[in-house]
């Protein structure tokens, strides 16, 4: 317990004081490695890695995550056993080889994925929770300094990120016995997903000091943690418009997905730094953003602690609508004060008519963005950024399409993927589950309205997805059956992930569980499943009649991101010099009407995965939710 | 009403009801008492249907909490310990939410609103954000969203807690209202006297168990407690601890206790337990004035359900 007697020794100037001075003054007394522990190791740190502990659905992420990672590879050794199983000896071995550095570098890319979106998740409601159940103001009355509570969260939750990342040691050390693979890209892979998941952390926590909710904060965190890693492209690109020369690939060593890509390539022609320690420069940079983000969100807490204890807490930060300050600062006087109470009852927020299905109506209110203003912003970020490549590359380049429609899929899916977790928990977690267990409604009504109100709120990519082929259409880059098919291709997953996560949301007690357990569900299916086939054909170069190949067939059949890219090649208009569009479809290319049924087959097979998934949760309904009855 | 028959409900290990069987009827305002975690929010979720007994039976209105609770829930109105509101609507909308959602059509809902918001003394709130009342109005906007139904039954778990003197009689008003409209009501709560004044009959619960069920009078019999005099003696009378003496002998009296002596000399008083079911107050002072007391004041205390309360509990607790 010497933490507790250094905290006792430690001057206290009260629990507002978050003055960087008195901090470091302390901090010098007292020693550095007693402060270090002391700071990451003190009272928040154990309540909350005891929480943590006590958590199921912790081991249960870790296990499943685990439990993919060891099928895929188990998958991909399988079909290369299946494939070799003619081939002698040596010719065996090598092509065991051959897989290895493909299938740890397949793992080190789920991890790299993985640790960037679980550590926002896992920080995202570290301030906005204890907010949300006012404990916040009781952490304020003890002497803990805002800084210690940022660093005993973040520390509590990076213990768990940790053993999430290293859960995939023994999988690579196995790979290692296989030979083919260097340990330097072991360590410099872990490193690279280490610093990204502690900056991605930060991030989220820094947001969790003023999102309403955790997943809020989350999905700021990891919207900024994909502009850091795509910020080197923007400056190589913007390099090459203003030299008009091939921009250097020191740009590269700037992201650190970049980085790990470098990594898994090797080493590169026109490369201008040694390829076995780049990237301990972004490491170091990203840890040294973390600290600039930690110390800005201690500084942002201490305001926001000082700021309640002043007035009334009001549970939610953000006024959504608009509300006179007297309302919200001090309820209590306006119960005193009739007088007052009248005025203020007045000028508060005009309430709008409610309609025949209530959990429908509220779900589709739930604006998909905090205010119409960040809306704005975003859409013309991102309308301009469409605006610049149309200017330069033009819209008739059949590549613009396909690479927008990929992205579009993507950012659908991470969106689908999340965009219905916080459904039920969020009810449970406010209590207003029960009573609306209490109502009328049936939960066929209560979950098909969470389901509807999701699928609503993701409106924003498919609107910018129709516009650009609408667009792209128009400019003869692409026919018009693009859109059609596009669309057929996009909504069976997107509705299948919004119903795994209300399942998710309805089963689990947290926003967070559900998120990572329905993102698992999407990267399980979609990258790690086809990244292992991937590889295994590759080693194999196995035929599509042989049993890996039908596996691997079914797999991108069923993968919007892949059938997306394949729709905007097929229908593009490069491919348009024959009679007849093509479309590919692993080995074979295959005309519209074989690709046409594929994807309907698909969205039947969606559809009908949605649907028992949802028969689940009204079979299960009642067990689940008295769960959530505390 | 309600009927619950032999329920036991178990978290793993804890039994947090124990073939607990209880009957309440219409009209009735049924208090619930109990010590922290005795059962009572576990009882009314189950009556609910929130929560599915291990074993046991509970009926409401004749429908039964397992199989018929859509039935249940057109007649009853529950209103939980630890209310929950959505922080992103107004008054107006959450009610009307909840109006909709227990399939009132649209044309009734403004008015229905109106009515229960009246009822509450809401209507000046109507159009505030939810999250901008202060916790006593948001108790009450609890009490209006239990209302809208218009149910029979009614299970308020501690609808006081949070509220402010004042706001507990109108709570009390409201329920005394509530009960003439002839609703069954089942309210628990820990301040008693509160629950005397406005309940017909009352339910001690602890560990799980009912102690007690039945009226008021019955309770305080049950408790074996009697009604308590405080004597007060003029100064120059005759010791307090003779005359103490002479009452203990009498067996009209339960106990006595002494109170110590006034700084200023005066002799200290007397509290006398009477024997419950005794009600005559008159052979105390003709005993007390007989030993030479010289009596200043004679006041009769009301009992308290809290010690009734208290002396059902007492003896359970290990
Ligand atoms: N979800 C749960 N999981 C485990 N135990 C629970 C749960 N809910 C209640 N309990 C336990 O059941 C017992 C009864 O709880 P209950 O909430 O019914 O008590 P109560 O009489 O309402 O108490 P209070 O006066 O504090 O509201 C308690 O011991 C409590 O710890
Ligand atoms: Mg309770």
């Amino acid at each position: 317990m010497s933490t507790r007697g250094d905290q006792l020794e430690a001057p206290s100037t009260g629990p507002l004081a978050a003055g960087d001075g008195t901090e470091r003054a302390a901090g010098a007394r007292a020693g550095l490695a007693s402060t270090v522990a002391a700071w990451l190791a003190g009272p928040v740190f154990q309540k909350e890695a005891r929480v943590m502990g006590r958590r199921k659905s912790t081991y249960l992420a870790r296990s499943m995550l685990a439990l993919a990672l060891i099928g895929v590879a188990a998958l991909a050794f399988w079909a290369v056993a299946d494939e070799t199983a003619h081939y002698r000896g040596v010719a065996k071995v090598q092509a065991f080889q051959r897989l290895a550095p493909g299938l740890a570098a397949a793992i080190a890319w789920t991890m790299f994925v993985v640790a960037t979106v679980a550590a926002p998740v896992l920080t995202g409601g570290a301030i906005c929770d204890e907010r949300r159940s006012r404990s916040l103001a009781a952490l304020a009355t003890t002497p803990l300094r805002p800084g210690q509570i940022v660093l005993g969260k973040l520390a509590s939750r990076l213990v768990q990120l940790v053993i999430l990342v290293l859960l995939t040691a023994p999988l690579m050390l196995s790979l290692r016995a296989f030979g083919g693979l260097e340990s330097s890209y072991v360590l410099g892979a872990t490193c690279l997903t280490l610093s990204s998941g502690l900056l991605a952390a930060s991030l989220g926590l820094a947001a969790s000091n003023r999102a309403a909710r955790p997943i809020n904060a989350a999905s700021f965190g990891v919207t900024v943690m994909i502009l850091y890693n795509l910020w080197p492209a923007g400056g190589m690109l913007v390099q090459y418009w203003v030299t008009g020369r091939p921009p250097s690939t020191e740009w590269l060593t700037f992201g650190p997905g970049m980085c790990l890509a470098m990594l898994s390539a090797g080493s590169m022609p026109g490369m201008t730094f040694d390829p076995a320690t780049f990237w301990i420069k972004i490491c170091a940079i990203s840890v040294a953003l973390s600290a600039v983000v930690c110390i800005a969100a201690s500084v942002r807490l201490g305001v926001m602690i000082r700021r309640d204890a002043a007035e009334e807490p009001s549970l939610t930060r953000p006024a959504k609508r608009k509300r006179t300050a007297a309302a919200t600062a001090s309820p209590e006087h306006a119960t005193a004060d009739p007088a007052r109470a009248d005025s203020d009852g007045g000028v508060s927020a005009v309430s709008r008519e409610v309609g025949d299905q209530p959990v429908l109506w509220r779900e589709m209110r739930q604006a998909a963005f905090r205010s119409g203003l960040r809306l704005a912003i975003g859409l013309a970020a991102v309308v301009g950024m469409m605006l610049l490549v149309y200017a330069n590359a033009g819209l008739r380049e059949p590549g613009v399409t396909t690479v927008f429609a990929v992205i579009g899929a993507v950012v659908l899916m991470f969106g689908a993927a999340t965009a219905s977790v916080g459904s039920i928990t969020g009810e449970a977690e406010s209590r207003t589950w029960q009573v609306l267990n209490t109502t009328l409604l049936t939960p066929a009504e209560i979950l098909g309205g969470k389901i509807a109100g999701a699928l609503r709120r993701l409106w924003v990519v498919p609107a910018l997805l129709l516009g650009h082929c609408v667009l792209a259409v128009l400019a003869g880059a692409v026919s018009a059956a693009f859109i059609p098919l596009l669309a057929l291709i996009l909504v069976g997953p997107v509705v299948f992930l919004c119903t795994t996560g209300v399942a998710l949301s309805l089963r689990l007690r947290r926003t967070s569980a559900a998120g990572v357990a329905n993102m698992l569900i999407a990267s399980g299916l979609w990258a790690m499943l086809p990244m292992a086939i991937g590889i295994a054909g590759e080693v194999t170069r196995a035929g599509r009649d042989s049993f890996a190949g039908r596996i691997m067939q079914a797999a991108l059949i069923l993968n919007p991101v892949y059938m997306t890219g394949s729709a905007a090649n097929g229908l593009g208009r490069s491919s348009w010099g024959g009679s007849r569009s093509r479309f590919e479809l692993v080995w074979q290319n295959v005309g519209p009407e074989t690709f046409t049924i594929c994807v309907v087959f698909a969205t039947g097979v969606y559809l009908a995965a949605s649907f028992a998934v949802f028969h689940l949760c009204l079979r299960r309904y009642g067990q689940w939710s008295a769960l959530k009855t505390v | 009403m309600i009927e619950i028959r032999g329920v036991t409900k178990r978290y793993g290990a804890l039994t947090a009801l124990d073939n607990l069987s209880l009957t309440i009827g219409p009209g009735e305002v049924f208090g619930f008492i109990g010590p922290n975690g005795a059962g009572k929010s576990t009882t009314m979720k189950i009556l609910a249907g929130l929560l599915q007994p291990d074993s046991g039976t509970a009926t409401v209105c004749g429908h039964s909490v397992a199989t018929e609770a859509p039935a249940i829930r057109r007649v009853l109105g529950y209103m939980p310990d630890f209310l929950g509101v959505y922080d992103d609507l107004t008054v107006d909308e959450y009610l009307q939410f909840f109006a909709s959602a227990f399939r009132i059509e649209r044309g009734r809902r403004r008015a229905v609103v109106s009515s229960v918001l009246e009822l509450t003394d809401l209507t000046d709130k109507r159009h505030a954000m939810v999250d901008s009342l202060s916790r006593g109005m948001q108790q009450r906007l609890g009490v209006a969203r239990v209302l809208i139904h218009e149910p029979k039954v009614l299970l308020l778990d501690e609808p006081a807690s949070g509220l402010d003197p004042r706001a507990r009689i109108e709570l009390r008003e409201l329920l005394l209202e509530l009960k003439r409209m002839g609703k069954c009501i089942m309210v628990s709560s820990h301040i008693l006297t509160e629950l005397a004044e406005m309940s017909t009959s009352i339910g001690i619960i602890e560990k799980g168990r009912l102690l007690f069920a039945g009226s008021i009078a019955d309770a305080f019999a049950r408790a074996g407690a009697g009604e308590r005099i405080a004597v007060a003696l003029e100064p120059g009378s005759a010791d307090g601890a003779a005359a103490a003496e002479r009452l203990r002998a009498d067996a009209r009296v339960a106990g006595v206790t002494l109170e110590p002596p006034g700084p200023d000399g005066a002799p200290g008083g007397l509290i006398v337990e009477l024997t419950p079911g005794v009600h005559g107050h008159h052979f105390l002072i003709e005993s007390l004035m007989a030993g030479g007391a010289r009596i200043a004041s004679f006041t009769p205390r009301p009992i308290k359900l809290e010690d009734a309360f208290l002396r059902l509990t007492k003896g359970q607790l290990n």
